[in-house]
C-alpha cells in the first residue's frame, strides 16, 4: 500500500478514535449548546457579509461573482463554526482539553466544507442559475 | 480602561446594528434594473421550421428595495428607481408572478395570430374573454387570472369597448376562474382602481404546427411580443437571420406596436451585443440621449418586415 494512503487511513483511525473519546466525554446537553452558540457566534460574525450578497443579487451582471461570494461565505461559516463548537465544548467540559482537539476540527470542517460545495454546486447545477 | 473598552464595545454594537439595519429595512421604492435577452429559439417551437437566433430583453424589477440597495443604485447610476404604483402595490409576489404570466400568454398568442395572418398561413382561434391583470381592490373579488365573459350581460368580444360600463354603478361579471364559471357582483367605490385586462385567445388549429415552451419560464409580461411575431413570421416564411436583432414591444391584433416599461435598461442590457434593436415608435424619445443608430422606431409589426427586407445584409 502506498505510504500516502496509509498516511490518510491512520489519520482517519486517530480522528475517529478522537470523535469516539470526545462523544462519550461531552453530554448531549452541553453537544447541543455548543452547536447552538456556534452557530448563533459564526452567523453574527457573518451576518453583514451575507446580507450585503443577498442585497446585491438584484444586480443580474454580479451574478457569477455572487455565486463564488456565497462559497466562500459557506466555507468561512464552517470554519467558524467548527472552531466556536470545540471552544464552547471545552468550556462546558474541561476535561476535552487533554484530546487532540486539532486534528478532529481539521478532519471535520474538511468533511462539512467538501459536503456544503457539493450540495451548493447540485444546487446550483439543478436551477441552470449558470444559463439564466 | 475598563469603562473605555466597554464603551467601545457599546459602539461597535450600534454601528453593527446600524449596517444590519440598512441591509434589511425595506424602503418604499421599486427599480427596474437592466436584465438580459432570451432568445425566441428558446420560447417558441414551429414544426419543420427554423426560428432565427433573435431575441426579446426583458429586465430585472424588484420591490422593496433596501435602504442600503437604493443607496448603492444611487452611487451606481444603475436603473431606475421610483414609488411602485397603488395597483403595483396592493398585489401579492403571486399574483404580480400571475399577471405577468397571463400578459406573456395573451402576448405569444396574438403574436402568432398576427403572424399566421401576415404569412397567409392557416390559423383558426377563438376569443376567450379578457384575462385580469390587477385588482380593482384589495377585497379580492375580481381575482388576478379570472378571464371575464360578458358583464351585466353583454358577451365580451375582442372589440367590446368598455366605456360603455364608465357610469354603471353595479357591475355583473360573469367570469372563468379554474375552470369554473362564476358570476360575481361589484359595487362600484370611489376609490377603485382601473382594472388592467388582456385579450386570451386559444389556438384551435395552426399549419404549421406551433407551441411555446417559452410559457414555462418564469420571464413573464408582454413586451417580447413584437419579436415574439417576426420570430414566428420569419420562421413559416423561410427566411433566417444570423445577425444580433433584438427589440422590445407589445404586439396587438392589427399588428401595431404598443408602449413597454424600462426601455433604458433594456437598451442599457443589449447596447454592447447587438446588430438592430427594434423600440416602439412613441418611446424612441427615451433613447435620444444615447444617439445609437443601430436602434429603429417602428410601429407596427409590418414596419419591422420593411426594415428588414431592405436591409438583406443581415440575412444568413
Amino acid at each position: 500500500m502506498h505510504s500516502w494512503i496509509k498516511k490518510i487511513i491512520d489519520s482517519f483511525k486517530r480522528y475517529m478514535k478522537i470523535q469516539k473519546a470526545f462523544t462519550h466525554q461531552l453530554p448531549t446537553k452541553y453537544v447541543i449548546l455548543s452547536m447552538m452558540m456556534s452557530v448563533i457566534y459564526a452567523l453574527v460574525v457573518l451576518l453583514i457579509p451575507i446580507l450585503i450578497g443577498v442585497n446585491l443579487v438584484i444586480f443580474i451582471q454580479l451574478r457569477n461573482i455572487l455565486i463564488m461570494y456565497f462559497v466562500v461565505l459557506g466555507v468561512l461559516f464552517i470554519e467558524i463554526y467548527e472552531n466556536m463548537f470545540i471552544k464552547f465544548a471545552v468550556k462546558y467540559e474541561p476535561t476535552l482539553s487533554k484530546l487532540n482537539l486539532k486534528l478532529m476540527i481539521r478532519v471535520e470542517k474538511r468533511l462539512l466544507q467538501f459536503v456544503f460545495i457539493f450540495i451548493y454546486s447540485l444546487i446550483i447545477l439543478q436551477l441552470g442559475v449558470m444559463n439564466v | 480602561m475598563f469603562k473605555s473598552l466597554t464603551k467601545m464595545k457599546v459602539m461597535l454594537a450600534i454601528l453593527y446594528m446600524c449596517i444590519v439595519s440598512l441591509l434589511v429595512i425595506p424602503s418604499r421604492f421599486q427599480v427596474v434594473l437592466p436584465g438580459d435577452t432570451s432568445l425566441m429559439t428558446d420560447q417558441v417551437y414551429i414544426e419543420d421550421h427554423t426560428i432565427s437566433h433573435i431575441s426579446s430583453i426583458y429586465v430585472i424589477s424588484y420591490e422593496p428595495i433596501t435602504l442600503f440597495q437604493s443607496i448603492i443604485l444611487n452611487i451606481t447610476q444603475q436603473g431606475s428607481v421610483f414609488l411602485p404604483s397603488e395597483s403595483t402595490e396592493i398585489l401579492t409576489l403571486a399574483e404580480k408572478y400571475n399577471a405577468a404570466q397571463i400578459q406573456k400568454q395573451s402576448s405569444y398568442i396574438i403574436s402568432t395570430i398576427v403572424a399566421y395572418e401576415k404569412a397567409q398561413k392557416d390559423i383558426t382561434y377563438a376569443f376567450d374573454g379578457f384575462g385580469v391583470t390587477s385588482l380593482i381592490n384589495e377585497k379580492r373579488t375580481i381575482q388576478i387570472g379570472d378571464v371575464i365573459t360578458s358583464i351585466n350581460g353583454i358577451v365580451l368580444t375582442q372589440s367590446t369597448d368598455f366605456n360603455q360600463f364608465a357610469n354603471v354603478q353595479t357591475l355583473t361579471i360573469q367570469l372563468v376562474r379554474d375552470n369554473k364559471k362564476l358570476v360575481v357582483t361589484h359595487e362600484r367605490q370611489p376609490l377603485d382602481l382601473p382594472l388592467a385586462l388582456y385579450p386570451m385567445f386559444s389556438l384551435i388549429e395552426a399549419t404549421p404546427n406551433i407551441s411555446f415552451p417559452g410559457l414555462s419560464s418564469t420571464i413573464g409580461g408582454p413586451s417580447g411580443g413584437v419579436m415574439m411575431t417576426l420570430a414566428i413570421y420569419l420562421a413559416i416564411t423561410e427566411q433566417l437571420y444570423d445577425a444580433r436583432i433584438v427589440g422590445t414591444g407589445t404586439i396587438q391584433l392589427d399588428g401595431s406596436i404598443g408602449n413597454i416599461g424600462g426601455l433604458v435598461e433594456k437598451y442599457r442590457t443589449v447596447k454592447e451585443d447587438m446588430d438592430i434593436m427594434f423600440v416602439p415608435e412613441n418611446q424612441v424619445h427615451l433613447l435620444v440621449e444615447y444617439d445609437d443608430e443601430r436602434i429603429v422606431a417602428v410601429s407596427s409589426i409590418d414596419d419591422v418586415i420593411h426594415y428588414l427586407d431592405t436591409h438583406d445584409a443581415f440575412m444568413d
